[in-house]
């Protein structure tokens, strides 16, 4: 087990008030796997990434049963080996990579600090050269075919996949165990979209690399992840691996939430409405008790005021106190 | 980048044309004489006087005026001032190293003290250091500069005696006029001990270096602190923490220079008040500068002298804000983007 993380809860601190941004949330992932992390916006996708890498601010408070990294807890660590262990094994790459590079530095400069020390052993003047041969091995990787122009370029002059492509670049680096992907394809064309996400998926398969694809592009999902593990509001929902999650979704949620993408073949008469669960995500402020699906859900009955507890069945792990499908 | 250039050189000409413009008709709206306005010549018999209204080309149109106003700008000649009778442009070039000077040292003392304390208080972010640093820069702010420059003098040299109250040098030592630039000329000068003499001229800077600098440091901390924590929020700086680097290495390798950049063209604004406070420094310490020489030439109606510091101490603020932008053009990737596309 790569990563098992169980009843993790983070806490936004107010002068006056406590929200559970993430409320007792557990994933699980197996190494050398892409697992999908889904769910809607504001659902505590990005915030489970930032808690993982501990790079929340002081506002916020995480809390978990376990975290356990290669089983090893990383919240029983101290700061410094925490970093350490996460610096080293975990990278994570995020949304609007234009954003995420120095403005004013060159791919080549950004590049050079994240090479390990140990790739480039020699001589004081070798280094440089070495370095810069490293650099140019990266990008090659990442499929970027004018590496030597994109090496003397400024962020501002590359496309958004470019961009995102340096991004990985750097992640992969340091050789890290897992790569988070935090959105890495939001707002980009569908041809660079396919062209990001076939590149994680070659990475996963040739140097073992997990990636953990955080994303709410279901169709994505379904094609590169191997396991999925839904999030809504905060709480995980259920969690599977793919093919059994959109064969037999036991949680009333993941039905509704693959039920929403529209199919070819499945005879849409023109302008009929789509599918979709009345209401909307509740905002922080007004979180409900007990199950947060609970006022949209279309099974929700008296019992669902608690927090159901996660159950695990035929490979699945959900929390609902009345699951469908099951016999 | 080269019609970028082309644009810059295109407002310095115009502003450099409007400002000869306005000092040109100063020439005639400063009462007297503009025969004797515009060449400082007082004792004229009439042949003289008759020659030098040929040759200002005074009873011709404003415009031909005007060209031989700049022809002899071109050429150096401003005239002669009313109370020296010596060229104005020698009395420029004899009294502007001073002021560079002291100028430079105060930029040097601003820039040392200025952009360490804004990169700390801007890191530190409403901490108590932060908070120290942005209050005393906010009082240190509001201090009119004469003021605070009197106070100086009251402490340091009259209550506990430890500085000068005055001067550039003690009348003891006697350097040669090379450059104008004292501590150059002290250099060069064939003294055999020189260390009490440089140790004497440092003592005289501190006062005037420190006044001069107040107010520039706590605008550049202003500025300092405010781009920093634009900088610390943005989304690269938080990426560069998840690639594992220290917040050492993120404060060297980015948030300095991305902080830096868009001070550069302030530097130009910063130079402006700093050149207006050098004239008001020069004038408590007694400073022989460009402030000190042109406030005299105002109390003295010395009209040449004050027609052509007009000139030249406006085109220098104009090349120095200008050349300021050009290198920050040169220097700054983002600039250049825009510029381009």
């Amino acid at each position: 087990m790569l990563l098992d993380v169980r009843n993790l809860t983070v806490t936004l601190k107010t002068d006056n008030t406590e929200v559970n941004a993430i409320d007792k949330m557990s994933l699980s992932m197996r190494d050398g796997t892409i697992h999908g992390l889904v769910g809607e916006s504001g659902s505590g996708k990005s915030l489970f990434a930032r808690a993982l890498t501990a790079t929340l601010s002081e506002k916020w408070q995480v809390k978990a049963d376990r975290m356990f990294w290669r089983g090893q807890d990383l919240l029983k660590l101290s700061a410094e080996q925490r970093d350490q262990i996460i610096h080293q094994d975990i990278a994570m790459i995020f949304q609007e990579p234009g954003h995420c590079l120095d403005p004013t530095a060159t791919i080549g400069e950004q590049l050079s600090e994240v090479v390990p020390e140990s790739e480039c052993k020699g001589s004081f003047w070798q280094r440089r050269s070495l370095r810069t041969e490293y650099i140019h091995q990266l990008l090659k990787r990442v499929g970027i075919k004018r590496y030597q122009q994109c090496f003397k370029s400024y962020p501002h002059e590359l496309s958004e996949g470019l961009c995102q492509k340096v991004m990985i670049a750097m992640a992969i680096s340091r050789n890290p165990k897992l790569l988070v992907a935090d959105e890495p394809t939001d707002a980009m064309e569908s041809t660079t979209k396919i062209q990001i996400l076939r590149l994680l998926h070659k990475l996963n398969e040739r140097k073992d690399m997990s990636v953990l694809l955080i994303t709410h592009d279901l169709d994505a999902v379904t094609q590169f992840a191997d396991d999925i593990t839904i999030l809504y509001s905060g709480q995980s929902v259920e969690s599977a691996s793919t093919k059994d999650l959109i064969r037999r979704p036991f949680h009333p949620y993941t039905e509704v939430l693959f039920n929403t993408v529209p199919r070819l073949g499945d005879n849409l008469t023109p302008k009929s409405r789509l599918q979709a669960l009345p209401g909307s995500t509740p905002p922080l402020q007004h979180l409900p008790i007990g199950c947060r699906l609970g006022p949209r859900c279309l099974r929700a009955q008296k019992e669902c005021v608690v927090t159901p507890k996660s159950t695990k069945y035929k490979g699945h792990v959900f929390s609902c106190h009345y699951p469908i499908n099951i016999e | 980048m080269l019609v970028y250039l082309i644009k810059r050189v295109n407002l310095l000409v115009t502003t450099l044309f409007l400002l000869s413009l306005m000092s040109f008709s100063l020439g005639h709206l400063f009462p007297g004489d503009s025969v004797i306005n515009f060449t400082g010549q007082q004792s004229l018999t009439y042949e003289e006087y008759a020659q030098l209204r040929q040759d200002l080309a005074l009873d011709e149109s404003y415009f031909m005026q005007y060209v031989v106003y700049l022809e002899r700008v071109f050429a150096g000649d401003f005239g002669l001032s009313f109370s020296s009778q010596s060229e104005v442009l020698r009395d420029f070039m004899r009294v502007f190293p001073a002021s560079a000077e002291l100028s430079f040292y105060a930029l040097l003392v601003t820039c040392l003290i200025g952009i360490p304390l804004g990169l700390w208080a801007g890191i530190k972010r409403n901490t108590l250091v932060d908070k120290v640093i942005f209050s005393i820069s906010a009082i240190a702010n509001s201090i009119p500069i004469f003021w605070l420059g009197l106070l100086f003098i009251l402490l340091f040299s009259l209550n506990l005696a430890w500085l000068p109250i005055s001067g550039r040098l003690n009348l003891l030592y006697d350097i040669p006029y090379e450059t104008g630039i004292l501590l150059v000329d002290i250099a060069l000068s064939d003294f055999d001990n020189k260390w009490p003499i440089y140790h004497d001229a440092l003592r005289h800077l501190i006062l005037p270096t420190l006044t001069l600098a107040t107010l520039p440091t706590t605008l550049l901390i202003g500025m300092m602190r405010s781009n920093v924590i634009s900088v610390m929020n943005s989304q690269y700086i938080k990426a560069a923490r998840t690639k594992g680097l220290s917040l050492y290495q993120i404060i060297r390798r980015h948030v300095l220079r991305n902080a830096l950049l868009p001070i550069i063209p302030q530097f130009g604004l910063l130079f402006n008040t700093l050149m207006t406070s050098t004239m008001i420094t020069e004038i408590i310490f007694s400073w022989p500068g460009i402030g000190h020489w042109l406030l005299e030439a105002i109390y003295q109606r010395d009209y040449p002298v004050i027609q052509a510091s007009l000139l030249l101490v406006s085109s220098f603020m104009i090349f120095i804000n200008v050349l300021s932008d050009v290198c920050h053009t040169m220097v700054n990737p983002l600039v250049r983007k825009e510029i381009n596309g």
